[in-house]
């Protein structure tokens, strides 16, 4: 336990080291929770028309506040990955698996907290504690996917930075199934946060969002480990 | 400390070996240098026994245990100074080696001591981005030992440093074989091997063409003779046979009626030793 939060200190210390790094992992997210807790209610007491779309709203800005959370850790093993210090630490008693799984768990530890604090701001009452919770840990999924996919299919921080607008703009998508017809909602499936955000629109209007649930887990487990994998292979082959 | 036998290693989507059975012991003690040009298996040795490549074909022992039978532990007892220095670049050199030092399980020596023997002492709160090539090495080599490990592997732990600095880390390893480390260097400059190895081994195309000391290497390869050089209006130079030249009549009269330059006797180098016996130059 020493060992990890002397870890995490130097962790934080890299962090605070490098400004867009601190920005988009404290400052973005303290921004994106108070539009939440005061922007967004103030806007629906002008546009009541929004006030239909509260929920949707506040998931889709905690889903953007995770996957900042990811980008941050992406950015690091980047950098990592740059320096070779990967490679490093694959001559450490450790093993590259741990740290890489310390690495997504911190951040997933940090999006799970954002995500907790965003589904709390008032219009989301209806959630209760333990779907809340688990909403949280859903959204927060998109963290350590973020970090994977950045990692993988770019090779520098410029790559990265325009690897992330386009897995934002996926990641949204499924947004888009709240509009669309019974059926063809379902062709955004193949996004996991499909299921995280109908999850929280069931459970939101009494009903018990089990098969969201199961298939939310099922795909945000598939993606995370297929990224896992490609991660690996793409750095250490 | 080492036992490597029929060691083969074939990259995938490569038809040829990278190493090409190969065999070799190192006892406890020993600095045992691993000589080749680039690409001819010394790194990928290298990667073998400190486990980075897995997918070998033959049998390593090391530490009295098969290779593969150690689980991640085995790196409590091995230190790697890689050829290139990796390292945090926003963290400073202590802050690095405090990093790196939570990953062990076993008693660290104290970092700025380290930071101190190898010239770092005074940039131990500087950020490694801002560190020179030569810095980083010299860092590379104090997370190597560190934790003080009874292995220790070094690729071309000399690799951009000053002559200054050179000496400084290669008297470090001459301290670390003192203290009864084994020693695994893969280098292909010949002079540091020659100082500080007990026995070379020359790779080429993944084979071993030779193994032994380097004093045997350059007393066996060289020529036994004696070359004078002494000023005599212009530089002259003579050479004379080794065996009996205390009673040559010839090297006498240089010795007592010339102007003595230099005298020295002809054993080869290693790199001459190197070409003569694969046919191929180091460099």
């Amino acid at each position: 336990m020493q060992k990890l939060l002397r870890l995490a200190r130097l962790d934080l210390r890299m962090i605070l080291r490098e400004q867009m790094l601190w920005f988009m992992l404290f400052v973005a997210p303290g921004l994106q929770f108070s539009m939440a807790l005061l922007l967004l209610p103030w806007l629906e007491q002008r546009f009541p028309i929004m006030t239909d779309y509260h929920s949707l709203i506040v998931m889709l800005m905690t889903l953007q506040v995770d996957t900042s959370i990811g980008f941050v850790l992406a950015s690091m093993l980047l950098d990592e990955r740059d320096e070779e210090v990967l490679t490093a630490l694959r001559a450490m008693p450790v093993g590259v698996n741990t740290f890489l799984i310390y690495r997504l768990g911190i951040g997933t530890i940090m999006a799970v907290l954002f995500a907790y604090a965003m589904l709390s701001t008032p219009g989301l009452e209806g959630l209760g504690l333990a779907s809340r919770f688990t909403a949280a840990l859903l959204f927060a999924s998109t963290a350590p996917i973020t970090t994977l996919a950045l990692a993988t299919f770019s090779s520098n921080k410029v790559e990265g930075l325009a690897v992330y607008k386009g897995l934002s703009l996926i990641l949204i998508l499924p947004a888009c199934s709240f509009f669309m017809g019974s059926w063809v909602q379902y062709t955004l499936g193949f996004v996991p946060v499909y299921w995280s955000l109908h999850f929280v629109a069931k459970v939101l209007v009494g009903e018990p969002g089990g098969l969201e649930l199961f298939m939310a887990l099922l795909t945000h487990g598939l993606v995370l480990w297929i990224l896992f994998r490609l991660f690996k292979r793409r750095v250490f082959s | 400390m080492i036992s490597v036998s029929n060691l083969v290693y074939t990259y995938p989507k490569s038809a040829a070996p990278a190493v090409d059975n190969i065999s070799f012991e190192v006892p406890q003690g020993e600095i045992f240098g691993f000589l080749g040009p680039s690409g001819a298996g010394k790194s990928t040795t290298q990667k073998i026994l400190i486990r980075l490549l897995s997918g070998y074909r033959g049998d390593i022992r090391l530490m009295g245990k098969l290779l593969q039978e150690w689980d991640k532990s085995f790196y409590n007892h091995i230190g790697v100074g890689f050829e290139l220095p990796n390292h945090f670049g926003k963290l400073t050199a202590l802050e690095n080696l405090r990093f790196f030092g939570a990953f062990y399980d076993r008693a660290l020596r104290e970092p700025m001591e380290l930071l101190s023997q190898v010239g770092l002492e005074q940039d131990a709160h500087k950020r490694v981005s801002e560190f020179s090539k030569g810095m980083k090495m010299r860092l590379n080599f104090v997370r190597a030992i560190m934790h003080n490990p009874e292995l220790l592997f070094f690729d071309e732990p000399t690799s951009g440093l000053d002559p200054v600095n050179a000496r400084r880390i290669k008297d470090l390893i001459i301290e670390q074989r003192t203290a009864g480390k084994t020693i695994f260097l893969t280098t292909h400059v010949m002079h540091d091997a020659d100082e500080l190895c007990n026995r070379i081994a020359f790779i080429v195309n993944g084979k071993i063409a030779l193994i032994d000391s380097p004093k045997m290497l350059k007393l066996q390869h060289g020529r036994r003779q004696v070359r004078v050089e002494y000023l005599n209006g212009a530089v002259r130079e003579e050479e004379f046979p080794l065996d009996g030249i205390g009673n040559n009549a010839g090297f006498l009269r240089i010795l007592q009626e010339e102007d003595v330059q230099t005298i020295h006797t002809e054993e080869a180098t290693l790199d001459d030793i190197f070409i003569k016996v694969t046919g191929t130059s180091l460099h």
